[in-house]
């Protein structure tokens, strides 16, 4: 029993760092239907900001609370900033073009992305520790003080997110660019500016993420991006594209999904099990756990 | 004997009833209008026969036989051929290719037979080359046979899209608005057109149209739709006096020209 | 026969007379280095030529073509290591093994629209690649040795000229339009009762055959494979030559194959910038020529100086 709430704590620790990069690629998908895969690499450059932050503000050496709060704040601004600039460089051009072209752009920015990085910061990074880590023993259960940091800062941050969305003019222009882009242009709202900050939103949630896995697995490496990403589209997918509560959903089962199998069976295979699972979905649910199938109109 | 029967159909997209309750029958060999205000359900009538959707209540029968929960594919097959409401031309093929490949179903030569340029693959292409040619020939688009279907001018693309269609030969022809975007005297020659094409294929048509002249002109009876329901069937004498009909069409002029 | 169909096989064979006596006659002669570059530029071409057919003409949105060379190197291989099969037999069956693949990858997905096909095909590389770096008898990540070394030019281009062929005869059929169509417009295609699933499981399975004969050849080329060779890094770059050569073209991505197979070893000082080039070259295409070098047209259309958008079927 204990090794079962192990799991899932650790799974949902796993999950919610997946919900925050998946949160990205449907805000995205849901405004222009493009499957962005340069996210993974907005995320994977986001933690060598903080990486680079860190080290030259000090903040490596001497930790403080609000040390680490600005660095993490800088990796999100990072991420925000790549994200609009990717917007507007590559994708903006051909907002009109084919899905097959935006698609190859998409894989054509994260390619060049991850090879700058490569090139840049070379194979592997270790990121200093920012916060003390400790662990207490709850019902036989063993509790990081990380995982308790990073489920926190997800759902602080995921409060904010509905909120924006729910409440806010912008969440609502948001909303109705992604329902029908020419009927919102149509209504006076300026379609590229909310597109440019939908990129920042996702960006920024993709940022804090790259934060937090950078702090608690103590390194960066330029090909976070391409494994990270990857799961945390399938993981988009699975819970509905498009639809923001689907992509929280999508995460955690996916944190789940691969925590206890790795736990119950074997480790190797963790890597498939995402793939196969949105294999899974794709076959029964053809639009994901919470997504609408649109119908393309005759 | 009808060849088309809608039986109360209709379709729910979750709480909106696109449409509700459509009885409809076609006889074999007629002219048939739909029309209605614009939202009034009429491509969705077409998209719920031809098995794009699933209707939800009702019956859809053909030549006798059911035809619901049927893929397109399949509906296509059983002799229900249609054209859209935004041209839908193959623009990478030519206006010839576009007619050849309609004569797919009709090919007897698997695909080892046509890698190879076996014998009984040469022969099925003469035979489909000159059935796409004589038609062509009948459409009066011989000229353009190699021209890039996107190079079409408009009023010949929906040319190209009915002869197309007909090349599977079909025992019913959707069309959907044909004459959109079209002046007077191009519509024109859609009525003479789509009056051939019934006389000279023995098709049956049903029609959607917003052009009141060409509804007017050639259709034998006209069903009108509103939101979803059918408010009025008759004859294109009754339709044009009838005060529901009228109605629907509050705000725009029912004998306008422009579709 | 028709006189046409008669000269077709009479340059097929031609060609291949030409491709042995190059064998025979040429290749000891040659610089191995430049053997070397060449027979890998024929790798690149039987995996091109299969995407071009599924992504270039029957337009879906396969990521993971890698995953179907991997099927067939490792199956050829497997085949020619434990059950001492002749290299090219082993070959044969291993792109059949791919094919197979192709169809259990395609039928399920194939109804799906095409950004998730890409999602799919993407995940279907990368399961393989997890399978089989976790089976020990296929030598598992350290990779698998011992295949017997059979690949030579004279191989290599026998097949490259048995799939050129093979789907120029099918781009150019009634089979080639039906693909087009379904391409350029599915839903005008079904209303002409055509199933448009089946004919895309076809072009599907096809080009994963091609890229299994590709994956099997190279097996025998240096006696090892390793599975860090049929990455998705691998299906980018047959993508790019495919969407850089031109999708709706069989010869611009060939070309496009050659040049860029070719390439970095001219380019050895900046090796290392290779995939930041590719990528610069994929963005900046999608920019400016979105349909790629030769779009839907032919290396043949430059000498004939036919309109590109003429398509004569056979």
């Amino acid at each position: 029993m204990t090794l079962f709430l192990q799991q899932l704590l650790n799974g949902l620790s796993l999950g919610a760092i997946y919900a925050l990069i998946a949160l990205g690629y449907t805000m995205v998908y849901g405004t222009l239907q493009l499957i962005n895969f340069a996210h993974g690499e907005v995320y994977m450059m986001g933690a060598f900001a903080a990486l680079y932050i860190a080290r030259y503000t000090g903040v490596a050496d001497n930790p403080t609370l609000p040390g680490v709060a600005m660095v993490a704040v800088g990796a999100m601004t990072a991420c925000a900033i790549l994200g609009m600039l990717i917007e507007r460089l590559a994708y903006r051009p051909l907002r009109n073009a084919s899905r097959l072209n935006m698609l190859i752009t998409a894989i054509g920015m994260s390619l060049l992305l991850q090879n700058i990085a490569l090139l840049s910061f070379g194979a592997l990074q270790n990121f200093p520790s920012l916060l003390p880590e400790t662990q207490w023993k709850v019902i036989g259960v063993a509790v990081r003080s990380n995982d308790l940091v990073i489920l926190g800062v997800t759902l602080s941050l995921m409060v904010a997110l509905t909120v924006i969305v729910e409440r806010t003019q912008i969440g609502r222009a948001m909303r109705a660019v992604s329902h029908s882009r020419d009927a919102a242009a149509l209504m006076g709202i300026p379609v590229d500016r909310v597109v440019a900050f939908t990129f920042a939103l996702g960006s920024v949630l993709a940022g804090a993420a790259a934060f937090l896995v950078a702090m608690d697995k103590h390194s960066v490496r330029p090909d976070m991006g391409m494994t990270g990403g990857l799961k945390a589209f399938v993981a988009a997918v699975l819970g509905g594209i498009g639809s923001i509560p689907g992509a929280v959903a999508g995460g955690l089962l996916l944190g789940l999904a691969e925590t206890f199998v790795s736990g119950y069976l074997a480790s190797t295979y963790r890597d498939a099990i995402a793939f196969l699972l949105l294999i899974g979905i794709l076959l029964y649910r053809p639009a994901g756990l919470f997504g609408k199938s649109t119908v393309e109109k005759v | 004997m009808s060849l088309l029967q809608l039986q109360k159909a209709g379709i729910r997209f979750g709480g909106l009833r696109a449409v509700a309750e459509l009885d409809l029958s076609l006889e074999e060999g007629s002219l048939h209008g739909l029309i209605g205000p614009n939202g009034a359900g009429k491509t969705t009538v077409f998209n719920l026969i031809t098995g794009i959707y699933t209707p939800t209540e009702g019956d859809i029968r053909f030549a006798g036989q059911s035809i619901v929960g049927k893929s397109p594919t399949r509906v296509a097959a059983a002799g229900i051929g249609r054209t859209f409401q935004n041209i839908r031309l193959f623009a990478g093929l030519s206006v010839l290719d576009n007619v050849k490949v309609a004569f797919d179903r009709q090919l007897h030569a698997t695909l080892f037979e046509a890698v190879l340029r076996a014998p009984r693959y040469l022969a099925d292409e003469r035979r489909v080359d000159a059935e796409a040619r004589a038609l062509l020939e009948t459409f009066g688009l011989s000229a353009m046979a190699d021209l890039g279907a996107d190079n079409l001018p408009y009023g010949l693309r929906r040319r190209l899209e009915i002869a197309r269609a007909l090349a599977t030969r079909p025992k019913l022809l959707l069309l959907d608005e044909p004459a959109a975007g079209m002046n007077p005297s191009e519509a024109d020659d859609l009525m003479h057109l789509i009056r051939w094409v019934r006389e000279t294929f023995g098709v049956t048509i049903l029609l959607i149209e917003h052009h009141m002249a060409v509804v007017m002109g050639i259709c034998e009876r006209i069903t009108v739709l509103d939101h979803g329901a059918r408010i009025a069937e008759g004859t294109p004498q009754e339709i044009r006096k009838d005060p529901v009909v009228i109605e629907a069409y509050l705000g725009a002029d029912a004998h306008a020209e422009t579709a | 026969m028709s006189r046409g169909v008669l000269a077709g096989w009479a340059v097929f064979a031609a060609l291949l007379a030409a491709v042995w006596g190059v064998e025979v006659f040429a290749v000891p002669w040659t610089d191995p280095y430049l053997t070397d570059i060449v027979i890998r530029i024929g790798f690149s071409l039987l995996a091109v030529m299969g995407l071009a057919l599924v992504l270039g003409f029957t337009g879906q949105f396969s990521l993971g073509h890698a995953g179907f060379m991997a099927v067939g190197a490792y199956g050829s291989a497997a085949l020619s290591v434990y059950a001492g099969l002749h290299p090219m037999l082993g070959v044969l069956l291993g792109g059949f093994a791919a094919a197979l693949a192709g169809a259990a990858v395609g039928l399920p997905s194939l109804r799906l629209s095409g950004d998730y096909l890409a999602v799919v095909t993407l995940g279907f590389n990368q399961i393989i690649i997890v399978l089989i770096q976790n089976t020990p008898t296929l030598g598992g990540a350290q990779g698998l040795t011992g295949i017997p070394v059979a690949t030579n030019f004279g191989w290599t281009f026998t097949w490259v000229l048995l799939g050129a062929f093979f789907i120029r005869n099918l781009l150019q059929s009634a089979r080639g339009r039906v693909f087009a169509a379904v391409r350029d417009n599915e839903i005008a295609t079904r209303s002409l009762g055509i199933d448009t699933t089946r004919a895309k499981v076809v072009a599907f399975v096809i080009g994963a055959f091609w890229a299994g004969i590709a994956g099997g050849l190279i097996a025998h080329y240096r006696s090892s494979i390793f599975p860090s060779q049929f990455q998705f890094d691998r299906s980018i770059e047959i993508l790019a030559m495919v969407v850089l050569g031109g999708t709706g073209s069989l010869s611009g991505p060939l070309l496009a194959a050659g040049v860029l197979t070719a390439l970095p070893e001219l380019l050895r000082p900046v090796a290392e910038y290779r995939m930041v080039i590719y990528s610069l070259l994929l963005i900046g295409m999608m920019i400016v020529r979105p349909k790629g070098l030769l779009g839907n047209g032919e290396l043949t259309d430059l000498f004939r100086r036919r309109r590109p958008a003429k398509k004569e079927a056979a």
